[in-house]
């Protein structure tokens, strides 16, 4: 077991390289509701699938050495799978479906399979890089474009999530924009009301508990409640005019705005709470000592030390909102969640995934980018 | 003993509340129907507390389940074998919980199938994340010198844990926990839209047909529930917790 | 009892040890010192494997620890460290239980070794047993983890700075403590220290390191009055003559004379007489049963302790 230096590298790559052999790669249909021909991937793609393999038997074989070195290959070999695959699939589905609009090409579970398992692999080689970090975010670029200039050329024209997107492309943007709107847009009008709230909070001690307690509580009524329970307030309130003019009504955007907006309260609220209160009191000490007033040390001092805490409640509420806001499928208000609930529905995986691909993206990069922004801004008050 | 635990208290007195509005559901629907307007003024179709104890059953054995792998994965992770898979476990856990729980439902259902079986599987995985992530935080910020006089005692690993890491962790353990059942039990309201029952059936049918009764009627129960859990939890991590 | 040869250890190409030769009597209370990064603490935890050598044979009772399980080695070795690091969550009787535990003693023989080894350490059981170690002081805390290292009876102990993390005061109080109880106990004691005073007072042998190395192992006196090089020598300093004083009682030193003036103190050190002396300017000051003076300290410095070999 001594010799085996990189286990978790070599786990990852047996399972891919086995269910390459063992489980269906895709499924082909003739158009949207039929079943389906189950293949492996090399039924599928033939012998070409032979490159892949031996990429999965060059990274079992390097999970005989250490990390160092050997991170930057196997990072890049994972990449190259990756998209190699991607693209062999995608070659081989326009052959098979040559021209007709309904034949398509359905991922099946040795695919996501291996996608797992190299993004596994891809995110620990990438940590091991250390001073050749760049690389590996020129490897990651190099994929993205890669894919990007794949789907430009309609190499991935047969895959059935493409299909449907070409289909429904117009609802896709309109239902992004609608998604984004309700995540961001209730993050921003949580932050306006809770930052104030919380430092409320802060200022009398009297107060914390008269406004976490019902903000907790608020957080426990399951989303799809507080959505269904805002429906009828706002219908009888969309029946007044200003509100009806700005769209305000019991289908709509409304109640999941409404429903949104009140889920960030608590964790942003709590978060100004203990950010505020984490401030070293003779740090305050200090500056009332040198003259400043009580604005100049809140604007000066208070608020950005208090902010990185500030700053990851809102990150906990925007990851919260960009899964919640899916729920407005379900109530009328758009959103990618339409393309979810109506995906299931109809029994089509491809709408579930057209809808839950962005969501899980979106949600990863803002993770990633406010992880990033909080990481620099610590570094500077260090 | 002046301040006589409030949580316990707040939670006997919310569960009572539970048992009567599930015990006199039809009165409970009476006071609802004065309150708003509804299409169906006899209510919902099945008992009250016959959907609040699916409701239960599905959030009980999912969690379980998820306590146990979750417990089993996060334990593993930090033993001197599974060490190594800890940063992958720790980014596969990372990369679910960017799905929202909708989202987690709706891509299991369509291999497992609908009802309850899906349900139960997807509540699991769901609830499993919060449980690794406290289980490995936990016994990761034990303090180094405390293991270091354990190991200079000469306990084995095994007793390291039993006497030492598991004990000091069970703080974060409990709140990975508590934050696994409540978001659980919030998550199974969604299981209705999938066919595996509970509450959430009053709430999605409410929801169709812009019934506030039928929405109310399953809202206030299941709030009620997980408040109680929420509770009931941080009295129980309340009186483990160590200096 | 225990016995190195030829043991080193490198980190990553850094030779933290050196070759290094030290053979530790039984019942010798032995010293580690010198400077941050000799090697002292490195030594001393090869020697209950809390790392691996590189290179070299550690012997414990005559037998090579590569021969017995890690876990039971340490078992019978009683190990202090600067932190402690008792166990927050278990009451002080359960603490210094562990080890007995582990070992399944049964309870009745836990239970009576626990509050021996209390009052061993000057605490009362009564008060103590119960209470957990965050209401513990710091000194306090010292105690408990030197009572938890002697709980199941190791004929061995290795201390790493136990006393370093206290005040000055209560420092000087524990180290006395502790000088008593290894009077009575006589084990096999390593100890690490970078602290001169410290080690001048309890080593029955000094072992003084650099930079991995071992420069000179000799008794205290010896050490200073024949210091093996410039670097020793400016080690101790002039203050290394005055520190050996304080190993000795000097009611052993005194004489049938009497004297006027206020009576030292009946535990007062050689030291401690001396400074007196030099307070109240006079030669000669009362003790109980007779008197000390300027002479007879200097004499006792002279004769150094070469009878204790």
């Amino acid at each position: 077991m001594g010799r085996i230096k990189d286990k978790p590298l070599l786990l990852f790559s047996l399972v891919g390289l086995l269910s390459n052999f063992l489980l269906p790669l895709v499924e082909v249909k003739q158009n949207r509701i039929s079943n389906g021909i189950r293949m492996s991937a090399f039924e599928f793609i033939g012998l070409s699938e032979l490159i892949i393999t031996i990429f999965w038997i060059i990274l079992i074989f390097l999970s005989f050495y250490h990390h160092g070195k050997k991170s930057l290959f196997v990072f890049y070999i994972g990449a190259i799978s990756m998209v190699f695959q991607i693209l062999l699939i995608g070659i081989r589905g326009n052959e098979v479906v040559s021209g007709s609009l309904s034949m398509r090409v359905t991922f099946a579970a040795s695919f996501y399979i291996s996608m797992l398992m190299l993004y596994l692999i891809l995110a620990e080689s990438f940590d091991a890089l250390k001073s050749r970090k760049p690389m590996g975010i020129l490897g990651i670029a190099l994929i993205a474009l890669s894919l990007f200039f794949g789907f430009r050329t309609g190499l991935f024209s047969s895959f059935s999530i493409f299909k449907e997107f070409e289909v429904k492309k117009d609802q896709f943007f309109i239902s992004l924009w609608t998604h984004s709107f309700l995540s961001f847009g209730s993050v921003l009008a949580g932050t306006l009301i809770a930052i104030p709230l919380g430092y409320l909070s802060y200022m009398r001690k009297k107060l914390e508990n008269a406004v976490m307690v019902p903000l907790s509580i608020l957080e426990t009524i399951p989303s799809l409640s507080l959505f269904a329970i805002l429906l009828v307030p706002l219908a009888n309130l969309g029946k007044l005019s200003f509100f009806k003019s700005i769209g305000v009504s019991g289908i709509g955007w409304a109640p999941a705005f409404v429903a949104l907006t009140l889920y960030t309260l608590l964790p942003i609220g709590r978060n100004t709470l203990v950010g505020f209160s984490s401030v070293d009191k003779n740090i305050i000490e200090a500056a009332k000592g040198m003259g400043m007033n009580k604005k100049e040390i809140l604007f000066k001092i208070e608020f950005p030390l208090a902010f990185p805490l500030i700053l990851t409640g809102i990150r906990i509420a925007l990851v919260q909102t960009i899964g919640g806001a899916v729920l407005a499928g379900l109530v009328g208000g758009g959103g990618l969640g339409s393309f979810v609930f109506l995906g299931l529905a109809e029994a089509s995986p491809d709408l579930i995934l057209l809808g839950v691909i962005p969501i899980v993206a979106i949600t990863l990069l803002m993770d990633g980018l406010l992880k990033a922004a909080y990481k620099m801004l610590r570094r500077n008050v260090e | 003993m002046k301040k006589i635990n409030k949580t316990l208290l707040s939670s006997i007195i919310l569960s009572i509340i539970l048992i009567l509005l599930l015990l006199y559901s039809k009165g409970f629907e009476g006071v609802l129907n004065q309150l708003f307007s509804t299409k169906f003024p006899s209510g919902s179709r099945t008992a009250l507390h016959v959907l609040f104890l699916e409701h239960l059953r599905m959030v009980v054995i999912s969690s379980i389940i998820a306590i146990v792998t979750g417990f089993v994965l996060g334990v593993f992770v930090t033993t001197k074998f599974g060490l190594v898979f800890k940063d992958s476990l720790l980014k596969l856990v990372n990369l679910g919980q960017a799905f929202p729980s909708a989202a987690l439902l709706a891509l299991v259902i369509p291999i497992v199938g609908y009802g309850i079986e899906g349900a139960l599987f997807a509540l699991s995985i769901y609830s499993l994340m919060p449980i690794v992530y406290n289980v490995v935080t936990g016994i990761e910020e034990v303090p180094k010198d405390i293991l270091e006089a354990a190991k200079g005692m000469g306990m084995t690993e095994r007793e390291t844990y039993m006497k030492v890491k598991l004990p000091l962790a069970m703080n974060a353990i409990l709140g990975g926990i508590r934050t696994s059942v409540v978001i659980n039990i919030s998550a199974a309201t969604l299981a209705a839209a999938a066919g595996a029952g509970g509450l959430g059936v009053l709430v999605v049918n409410g929801v169709k047909t812009f019934d506030m009764v039928l929405i109310l009627e399953g809202s206030i129960p299941v709030t009620l529930l997980a408040i109680i859990a929420e509770l009931v939890l941080k009295d129980a991590q309340r009186r483990i917790i160590f200096e | 009892m225990i016995k190195l040869s030829n043991v080193s250890k490198s980190y990553d190409g850094h030779e933290a040890v050196k070759n290094i030769s030290l053979h530790v009597k039984k019942g010798e209370f032995i010293i580690l010192l010198g400077p941050s990064g000799c090697g002292k603490s490195t030594t001393l935890r090869l020697i209950n494997k809390m790392i691996e050598r590189s290179s070299g044979e550690i012997f414990v009772q005559d037998e090579n620890i590569d021969s017995i399980k890690e876990e039971t080695l340490r078992k019978n070795i009683g190990y202090v460290i600067q932190s402690i690091g008792l166990f927050p969550h278990m009451t002080v009787a359960m603490n210094i239980a562990t080890v007995p535990l582990l070992k399944k003693w049964d309870k009745k023989r836990i239970e009576e070794r626990t509050k021996e080894m209390l009052g061993l350490v000057g605490l009362s059981p009564e008060m103590y047993l119960k209470k957990y170690p965050h209401e513990l002081s710091g000194g306090e805390a010292q105690r408990i983890g030197v009572a938890r290292a002697l709980a199941s009876e190791p004929d061995i102990l290795l201390m790493d700075e136990p006393f370093g993390a206290v005040d000055p005061i209560n420092r000087v109080r524990l180290q006395k403590e502790f000088k008593e109880i290894q009077k009575k106990l006589h084990k096999t004691v390593i100890f690490v220290t970078h602290d001169v005073e410290e080690a001048l007072f309890l080593g029955d042998r000094i072992c003084i390191m650099r930079e991995g190395e071992i420069i000179q192992v000799d008794t205290p006196s010896e050490i200073v009055l024949n210091p093996k090089d410039e670097f020793i020598r400016d080690f101790f300093r002039g203050e290394g003559a005055l520190s050996l004083l304080g190993r000795y009682n000097a009611k052993d030193f005194i004489e049938e004379i009497p004297a006027t003036g206020e009576l030292l103190a009946e535990n007062a050190t050689l030291k401690e007489a001396l400074s007196e002396i030099i307070l109240r300017q006079s030669e000669r000051i009362p003790m109980k049963g007779g008197s000390i003076s300027l002479e007879a300290i200097m004499e006792a410095t002279w004769r150094g302790d070469h009878e204790k070999d």
